[in-house]
């Protein structure tokens, strides 16, 4: 089986056009060439932005923005820096300057919640965590409700908590990417835990243990 | 048997299914006997949707159709990471504020991602700046509509309305007392008398 998979790879990297090679058309004026780089980065790039932003039209948008600084700026890409790292990078910025931008949701609001954000606390309180598992991938509330809780938190907190968390980031490298000292990201880091700490312990209602 | 630090370690990967058979069993047990560790669990779920959806979601979230699992295998990974400070600090011709990608390459990259259908919308949004004049726009004409109505509404209230119409009433009632304006001459008792 990995045999087979190694082959189709092989037999996709003679076949298919590296990012640089379609980078190389792009900057010579084909089209095609940017709408295949466009086609094989989408998913990643809406994923990074879905991490920030729950509505599906802001995540389209900003991943659609993305592509169109990257177009625009395509001259200055460097070769040495695979590609998708460079849209990663235009994307989260894009993100952070958004979360800027978006006023911050304060923390006592936090219990202002929809019926259907109501019941899904509800359930998180007293589902197993098989049954959390499969019903947060069906709940479109879940997300919603996730998204108003982290909309609490300062935005440079909830981009260190994203980049941790979401894109499995380590604090050296988090640190690199936002230009900041470790310690600072430690710090935005700790800090948005402990609030979500809060809003958690708001939330979420102890319960005993069964047995030990 | 696992202890509360592996069990919280493993969130992560049970949340995304990609906890094999053993561990998820052992994790699960620990979360039954741990009121802490299932608080923690239970927390951990309010945000994850956000912070740790499966690859796949985006997709879906963004109605696009999901991609099955195995088509991701073929898009490259990021690989090491881009500073964003060095993006900042890049070269001008670095595309990092909107205002710096010229707007002809902003309307050709659109068209060539709504041709390839990698976004199928019209074209790029109206800028901020738009937007924010069509904000100040809509509150200007709301402020004027505002004004127009509150010198030409009637000062009566529906209350007032209602009373006034008491006293019109009453002018029915007793037609004696004015009519239009009008005295109407009360019939004397006394010309009823004939006999005089």
């Amino acid at each position: 089986m990995r045999g087979i998979l190694a082959i189709k790879r092989f037999a996709r990297s003679v076949s298919e056009p590296t990012d640089q090679d379609l980078v190389a058309g792009a900057l010579s004026g084909e089209p095609a060439a940017f709408a295949e780089l466009a086609t094989r980065h989408r998913l990643r790039v809406e994923r990074i932005c879905q991490r920030f932003f729950s509505d599906s039209e802001q995540v389209r948008d900003l991943a659609q923005e993305t592509f169109i600084h990257a177009y625009g700026g395509l001259k200055g890409y460097r070769v040495e820096i695979p590609f998708g790292a460079w849209l990663r990078a235009i994307a989260t910025n894009l993100c952070y300057d958004e979360l800027r931008r978006r006023r911050r949701r304060p923390e006592e609001l936090v219990a202002d919640f929809s019926a259907p954000e109501a019941n899904w606390v509800g359930l998180v309180n007293t589902a197993t965590p098989e049954e959390l598992v499969e019903a947060a991938e069906e709940r479109r509330e879940a997300k919603t409700l996730a998204d108003k809780l982290l909309a609490t938190l300062r935005p440079e907190d909830r981009l260190v908590l994203t980049l941790q968390n979401g894109e499995e980031l380590s604090i050296s490298e988090i640190a690199e990417i936002v230009g900041w000292s470790e310690a600072k990201v430690k710090i935005r880091a700790f800090r948005a835990r402990q609030a979500l700490r809060r809003q958690a312990a708001r939330l979420v209602r102890p319960r005993k243990a069964e047995s030990k | 048997m696992m202890n509360c630090f592996e069990a919280r370690q493993n969130f992560v990967g049970f949340w995304q299914s990609a906890l094999a058979g053993e561990s998820r069993g052992l994790l699960l047990a620990h979360l039954k006997g741990c009121a802490r560790c299932d608080g923690a669990f239970r927390a951990f779920a309010l945000t994850a949707p956000m912070l740790h959806a499966a690859s796949g979601m985006a997709a879906n979230e963004a109605g696009i159709g999901a991609p099955p699992h195995s088509a991701l295998q073929g898009v490259p990974e990021f690989g090491p990471r881009v500073p964003l400070n060095v993006l900042r600090s890049a070269p001008i011709d670095m595309p990092i504020d909107f205002s710096g990608v010229r707007r002809a390459d902003a309307h050709r990259a659109a068209e060539i991602l709504r041709r390839a259908s990698v976004y199928r919308l019209p074209g790029r949004r109206p800028s901020r700046q738009w937007r924010e004049a069509a904000a100040g726009l809509s509150a200007v004409a709301a402020a004027v509509l505002l004004a127009y109505f509150s010198v030409t509404a009637p000062s009566q209230s529906f209350d007032d309305a209602l009373a006034s119409s008491d006293s019109i009433s009453e002018a029915v009632v007793q037609p004696d007392s004015d009519f239009l304006g009008q005295q109407i001459p009360s019939t004397p008792a006394e010309s009823n008398d004939l006999a005089g």
